[in-house]
């Protein structure tokens, strides 16, 4: 029965990651593909957890865990480079 | 269907960071190439490979790149429709070949079975860090040399570019929360190395990410510029010593005692993981 679950919610993450790539390619401007690449790499984690949760690999956590440390920071760095240029507005 | 998935993903966004004119948004697809690519790795079972893809592939790569491209003022390279029609027949060879190919491969033994056999020798019960610091020791350790006089030649330069960052008092307070985890959290990968997944490059440069973000939130840290500078020829200075003062004893130069090798490695782990962290964080700064 929890397996039927696990499969079912791995099924929605990768729908997820899917529509949010889709995002990703046809987003206008810059950002908006940087944001939804940020919720691919929260897709990525949460799909990870779920692996886990099928296969009982402790390692996953460790690579969600490292996952989930850095994509914010990414999503900073950019935010920074990219915006505090006078060109790109803020 | 999440495997297809994500082989779709991994190849359009390749196509798209390679055709793309806008060098910023190579670089975002770049980002989203190499975690996906993480995430192929953890399909394939091949953990180390995701570890280091999700931390350096995703992340690293990706600050070195943005900063790389705002710096620099050329736009993306015009490909001549020659260079394009070649490159296209030779990919296109190479696929036909590892599609014949490929499926006639059988799984068979190699010279991994001999790691696994001699992995009581080396002291560390992972057989990734046992290849990398043990049985290769020589390659780790030019290795280590080759980005420690890479960085130092940086340096040599003297750029006079001042660092990205922000003067935002939201931001400040984020960086000083979220460094302790970092900083933990990539100790824990590096003494994992020892064990299972991970390792001091690793850990190193989950630590440069934490220590990228500090600075880009416009703080510094407590060190002196020396001490930085120790900080990074830690790990080739370390490692060599080590090295000379075994051969010194009779076993030959990085050939550890099979008593002492547990604790040996672990300090050499140590000594690469700051040392890999500060590298990294003065190769994205550009200056001490």
């Amino acid at each position: 029965m929890m397996d039927i679950l696990y499969g079912f919610l791995l099924f929605l993450l990768v729908l997820n990651l899917l529509l949010g790539f889709v995002r990703v390619l046809k987003g206008p401007e810059l950002v908006d593909s940087m944001m939804a690449s940020l919720l691919l790499g929260t897709g990525g984690a949460a799909l990870l957890l779920a692996l886990f949760k099928m296969t009982k690999e402790v390692l996953y956590i460790n690579l969600a865990l490292g996952f989930a440390l850095l994509a914010g920071v990414v999503g900073v760095v950019f935010a920074i480079i990219y915006l505090r240029d006078p060109k790109n507005g803020v | 269907m999440l495997d297809f998935a994500l082989g779709i993903m991994l190849l359009s966004s390749a196509l798209v960071s390679l055709h793309s004119k806008d060098l910023m948004k190579s670089g975002v697809f770049f980002l989203i190439f190499g975690f996906l690519s993480g995430l192929i790795w953890v399909r394939l079972e091949a953990f180390d490979v995701a570890l280091v893809e999700i931390i350096l592939g995703s992340a690293i790569t990706g600050f070195l790149i943005f900063k790389l491209v705002k710096g620099s003022k050329r736009r993306a390279l015009r490909v001549s429709a020659f260079t394009k029609a070649w490159a296209g027949l030779v990919s296109l060879l190479f696929f036909l070949f590892m599609l014949f190919y490929l499926p006639t491969i059988e799984r068979q033994d190699r010279v991994g079975r001999l790691v696994y056999e001699n992995l009581h020798k080396s002291g560390v019960e992972s057989a990734v860090n046992a290849v990398l610091l043990n049985f290769r020791g020589y390659d780790t350790l030019l290795e280590v040399g080759v980005i420690t006089l890479a960085i130092f030649g940086l340096l040599a330069l003297e750029l006079k570019r001042e660092a990205y960052h922000w003067d935002n008092p939201l931001l400040q307070s984020f960086s000083k929360l979220l460094l302790p985890f970092i900083v933990f959290f990539s100790l824990y990968i590096t003494y994992l190395g020892t064990f299972s997944v991970g390792g001091a490059f690793q850990g190193g440069a989950l630590l440069a990410g934490g220590l990228v973000f500090f600075a880009l939130a416009k703080q510094s840290l407590p060190l002196k510029k020396s001490l930085i500078l120790l900080f990074m020829a830690t790990g080739l200075g370390f490692f060599s010593l080590v090295g000379l003062f075994y051969a010194l004893l009779g076993y030959g130069f990085l050939t550890y005692p099979l008593k002492l090798s547990t604790l040996t490695l672990i300090f050499i782990e140590l000594s690469i993981w700051i040392s890999t962290a500060f590298l990294l964080y003065t190769a994205y700064k550009g200056k001490l």
